[in-house]
């Protein structure tokens, strides 16, 4: 095997020297200084600082993400009429309560979720507003149909 | 080790032979609880009933008296089950009120750390019972999901 010389340890380096230099290494490889690589990471802490504040609005997309879980989507049915508390959610299920509460984090991120807290317990409810954007694409299609039925049934007549 | 019998009522809006018929008829239980069940309301026959698409609940009637009371054991057919096929003991009392029924289940047996999730469980069924003996759809039952656990 090929000796790589930069790598080789250097017998005076001091136990301090290395071990700044495992330090620096430790960032991507060591290919980038321990200096511009603390750059960058503020420069992208700065980028995503500046996207912190974001639309109330969910996609379509996020929606139909959170929905395409069986456990998240029985969250959604057990809380569609009635509000429980986190604790009585997971008691529903066999998996774990920490998995339960991801879940809960997802549905409530992406708007289907109402949380508010009572005493030291947090209670969840099915926000219905959350399934606007959702039904307003699906109605898209519905519409679309119903316009095409109109203009054949139109053009029909006038045949007549 | 077992705790003190789990109890629930619930008044219905429906005479006794009403509801009766939906604790006793395998098609009017389905409408209520459950995903395929097989019945035969006497003493000795079989009550089995699949809540979730997984799970099977069974026992065994030990008492039938028509349009007043029901008795059977209750325990999980599959292996992996806290509660064994007739480890427990569910008893439904039916008693006219009025133009109703007042309806009282008792659950025996039970382990204590699985009582809540029962005592959650039969408040959930027993308020679809209801909704159905009084001529409701109780609309689709999120318990008959495979992901909810049963027993």
């Amino acid at each position: 095997m090929r000796p790589e010389p930069q790598r080789r340890r250097d017998p005076t380096a001091t136990n301090a020297e290395v071990a700044q230099r495992r330090f620096r290494e430790s960032f991507a490889g060591g290919k980038i200084s321990a200096r511009r690589q603390s750059h960058r990471l503020a420069a992208e802490g700065q980028r995503a600082e500046s996207l912190k504040v974001r639309s109330p609005h969910t996609t379509v997309e996020q929606v139909l993400k959170a929905l395409a879980e069986p456990q998240r989507l029985t969250i959604l049915r057990l809380v569609g009429s009635r509000e429980l508390r986190a604790g009585d959610i997971a008691r529903h299920f066999r998996t774990t309560r920490s998995g339960i509460s991801q879940h809960l984090r997802v549905l409530t991120s992406a708007g289907l979720l109402s949380q508010r807290r009572q005493g030291t317990s947090r209670l969840y409810r099915v926000r219905q507003e959350g399934f606007g954007e959702l039904r307003a694409f699906l109605d898209s299609f519905w519409e679309q149909r119903l316009a095409r039925l109109k203009t054949a049934a139109e053009e029909d007549a006038r045949k007549r | 080790m077992s705790s003190d019998p789990l109890s629930k009522e619930i008044c219905i809006e429906a005479p006794p032979q009403v509801v009766f018929e939906f604790l006793t008829d395998p098609v009017k239980m389905l409408r209520w609880m459950g995903v395929a069940a097989q019945m035969e309301a006497k003493p000795g026959g079989i009550y089995r009933l699949n809540p979730n698409g997984r799970d099977i609940i069974r026992g065994e009637y030990l008492e039938v008296v028509p349009n007043s009371k029901v008795v059977f054991t209750w325990g999980f057919e599959q292996p992996g089950h806290q509660i064994g096929s007739g480890a427990t003991i569910v008893e439904i009392h039916l008693e006219p009120r009025g133009s109703g029924t007042w309806v009282r289940l008792i659950h025996r047996d039970l382990p204590p750390e699985l009582r809540e999730r029962h005592a959650m469980g039969w408040a959930h069924y027993l308020s679809r019972l209801r909704a159905t003996a009084e001529g409701h759809d109780p609309g689709p039952d999120p318990y008959a999901s495979p992901e909810i656990r049963h027993g």
